[in-house]
């Protein structure tokens, strides 16, 4: 997995790719946290280059978004693959994320 | 069946990694569809967690024996442990409708495996838990 991260404006955003699993959780949680407790008021998770997600991913990501609701924050996911959306689905998770099809349309979110 | 596959691995989560990548290779030599890979990989990580957070309480070191193969359009897996007793199916169906301040993802891992396999079925036979995975793959 890489984690890159980038300012566009006030938004942070943070580009995910590779393999998000049991292994590699502890290292976006560990990226995630604390731009979130840092200035993560707005942030933006680009998954465009995601292959994979296990339930230990969707753990840190659920953490994130909990996390954003109490400091009123806004979280937008964008550049989904499809087949990591059907696991978004299988797991609930589509109502509870903001999710968009491109990193212009989560930047129009804020 | 001497068409089997056979791995031990050990309880560590590298060995998942590594093992990801067995079936990798196994999945591009046999030409399975992409999805049904990624479906099965994550299956199969979600086990193999579950084999390790709950399989044996009082030894650190232990081995997991997996098996695989192919047959007609299906793709099967056993996943043999000496833990204690203990059948991931009877894991209670996770939350998927709570809000988001109350939601949590416990049961989700197993939850994935029951949706994306054909067929899930536990034994518990000689003092071993074994899990059973089919598959549609072609």
């Amino acid at each position: 997995m890489e984690i890159k991260q980038e300012k566009k404006g006030d938004v942070a955003v943070m580009n995910v790719s590779g393999r998000l699993d049991a292994t590699t959780a502890t290292e976006l949680e560990a990226s995630l946290v604390p731009l979130i407790e840092q200035d993560g008021k707005k942030i933006i998770l680009d998954l465009d280059g995601l292959e994979y997600i296990s339930s230990a991913g969707l753990r840190i990501l659920l953490l994130g978004m909990k996390m954003m609701k109490k400091v009123s924050g806004k979280m937008v996911i964008c550049e989904m693959r499809e087949h990591i959306r059907e696991i978004f689905e299988i797991a609930g998770f589509l109502p509870i994320f903001t999710i968009v099809a491109t990193q212009e349309d989560a930047l129009a979110k804020f | 069946m001497d068409n089997k596959n056979q791995r031990i691995l050990k309880n560590k989560k590298d060995e998942i990694n590594h093992f990801s990548e067995v079936l990798e290779e196994f999945g591009e030599k046999h030409e399975i569809p992409f999805k049904a890979g990624m479906e099965i990989n994550l299956a199969v990580e979600e086990i193999l967690m579950n084999i390790i957070s709950y399989s044996h309480q009082d030894v650190t070191d232990y081995e997991i024996e997996v098996k695989w193969w192919l047959e007609d359009n299906f793709f099967f897996m056993e996943f043999i442990d000496d833990g204690i007793e203990f059948d991931p199916l009877r894991l209670p169906k996770p939350d998927l409708e709570s809000s988001l301040e109350d939601r949590e993802i416990g049961g989700l891992g197993i939850y994935f495996v029951r949706k994306l396999m054909q067929e899930v079925k536990y034994s518990r036979e000689n003092g071993k838990n074994i899990l059973f995975l089919k598959k549609k793959v072609f």
